[in-house]
């Protein structure tokens, strides 16, 4: 099962870009394919990233099928044991997810997730990156450093999400259609910094999965986490 | 006897440094930051948090045999208007020092206080109330651990003394002959010999904590 899994997500990662386009419509694609809970099933999760990239947001999201109720920032981190996603009329269980404050200061957390993760998602703010943020970069780069650390002792490696979040403040994000989404994928994909991050992915990979959106409601999470899960069907 | 008092809390600008506090000190180096955030992961990581909420006021403890990991959050926000949790980390007495457990306490939620005002915040009343009141979890737990073990000593030895008095009973009530049989050799010796089984089990289950 797990060998299905890998040459799936060696496609989904060869093909990332092609496929873009048909991000956006997503969704739909998930609920049709049983490949998806196969591959998912019993898989820890590890979701890393700077502060306010939106990584217990997501981790909500995957486990609770909603948006957080309140708002606090990560002082602790989480383990989530055994959490079924749920997505719509979906449920996959995984058998944890590790959310992980974003202060550097948390690092050695980071390596333990990194270090026991079949799957790290790694959150970044597109919208800073499509800006130039300096420091956004700084702090991605001073990441890309430590993760690439950890992971080099660790074989086989774990699949390497890049997650793009905040999109919505991107002016740009609004007016994209299902059509020219996909052109702003790979723009976001082509970012140096990105590129970067991408080399963090296992070399049978080529590079990591780029994912992009925005979680500013429920409707744009729902896609996000649908992106995320088809990932591995494409 | 001296405790390690270690607290972290997020900047409330969400950028730049993080604040880490130990003993009275704050630290500055991003070093000591992952020195405080680690032995707070570690505890946090293996443990589930207990709550004791007052309105929106709230602390989550997080407790292990020796260390405890407190979480406090109350009506303050960043700049993103996220509530903004302080954590703090110490040492728990152990229970031969159980008498230690108030002034602990007390001493816990002092440093808590002082490493707030320390970081330009200040505590209300009611977070340190819950903060107290989450803290006493540990003493009530322990009291119901050590009660546990009193009554796991008094059954188990009940249980080895009616053993070892039912094979002179037996012998001379039944005879030898009933008595030397394998299956009620096995019957008197099953209590103890289960009795003794459930003790390594224990004993090994808590070296693994």
């Amino acid at each position: 099962m797990h060998h299905i899994g890998r040459l799936a997500i060696a496609g989904a990662v060869l093909g990332t870009a092609k496929v873009a386009g048909a991000v956006v419509g997503g969704i739909a694609a998930y609920r049709l394919c049983p490949k998806i809970a196969r591959w998912w099933k019993e898989k820890r999760i590890a979701v890393i990233g700077a502060r306010t990239t939106g990584k217990t947001h997501l981790a909500t999201f995957l486990v609770k099928g909603d948006v957080p109720a309140e708002f606090i920032q990560d002082a602790l981190p989480i383990w989530l044991k055994r959490p079924i996603f749920k997505l719509q009329d979906l449920q996959l269980r995984v058998a944890d997810i590790l959310d992980t404050p974003g202060s550097t200061n948390f690092y050695p957390t980071w390596e333990h997730n990194c270090s026991e993760a079949d799957i790290i998602l790694y959150l970044v703010r597109a919208n800073e990156v499509f800006a130039g943020n300096q420091d956004t970069m700084n702090r991605i780069r001073q990441d890309v450093k430590r993760i690439q650390s950890w992971l080099e002792r660790r074989n086989p490696k774990p699949l390497f999400f890049v997650v793009g979040t905040f999109c919505d403040l991107d002016h740009r994000f609004k007016g994209l259609t299902k059509e020219n989404f996909g052109n702003y994928h790979d723009e976001f994909a082509q970012q140096d910094i990105i590129k970067e991050i991408s080399q963090l992915a296992s070399r049978e990979n080529g590079r990591a999965a780029v994912i992009l959106g925005s979680m500013k409601d429920i409707i744009g999470t729902q896609r996000l986490v649908g992106d995320l899960l088809t990932q591995v069907t494409l | 006897m001296t405790y390690d008092f270690s607290f972290w809390a997020q900047n409330l600008t969400n950028t730049g440094d993080d604040h880490a506090g130990r003993n009275g000190e704050i630290l500055r180096t991003p070093q000591q930051g992952e020195e405080v955030a680690q032995k707070i992961g570690q505890v946090t990581m293996r443990t589930h948090g207990r709550k004791v909420a007052k309105e929106e006021t709230r602390a989550t403890l997080y407790a292990t045999k020796a260390e405890a990991v407190l979480e406090v959050i109350w009506a303050q926000t960043d700049n993103l208007g996220r509530k903004a949790p302080v954590v703090g980390y110490s040492q728990i007495p152990p229970e031969n020092h159980f008498e230690d457990f108030d002034n602990w306490a007390e001493q816990f939620v002092d440093s808590l206080d002082k490493f707030v005002i320390e970081i330009g915040r200040e505590l209300p009343l009611t977070a340190k109330q819950v903060a107290r009141e989450a803290l006493s979890g540990i003493k009530k737990k322990q009291k119901v651990a050590q009660n546990k073990l009193k009554i796991g000593r008094t059954v188990g030895a009940s249980i080895v003394l009616i053993s070892l008095l039912a094979h002179p009973l037996v012998y001379l009530k039944f005879g030898s002959a009933l008595y030397m049989t394998a299956k009620v050799q096995t019957l008197l010796n099953l209590p103890a010999a289960s009795l003794l089984a459930g003790w390594g089990l224990y004993t090994v289950k808590q070296r693994k904590k």
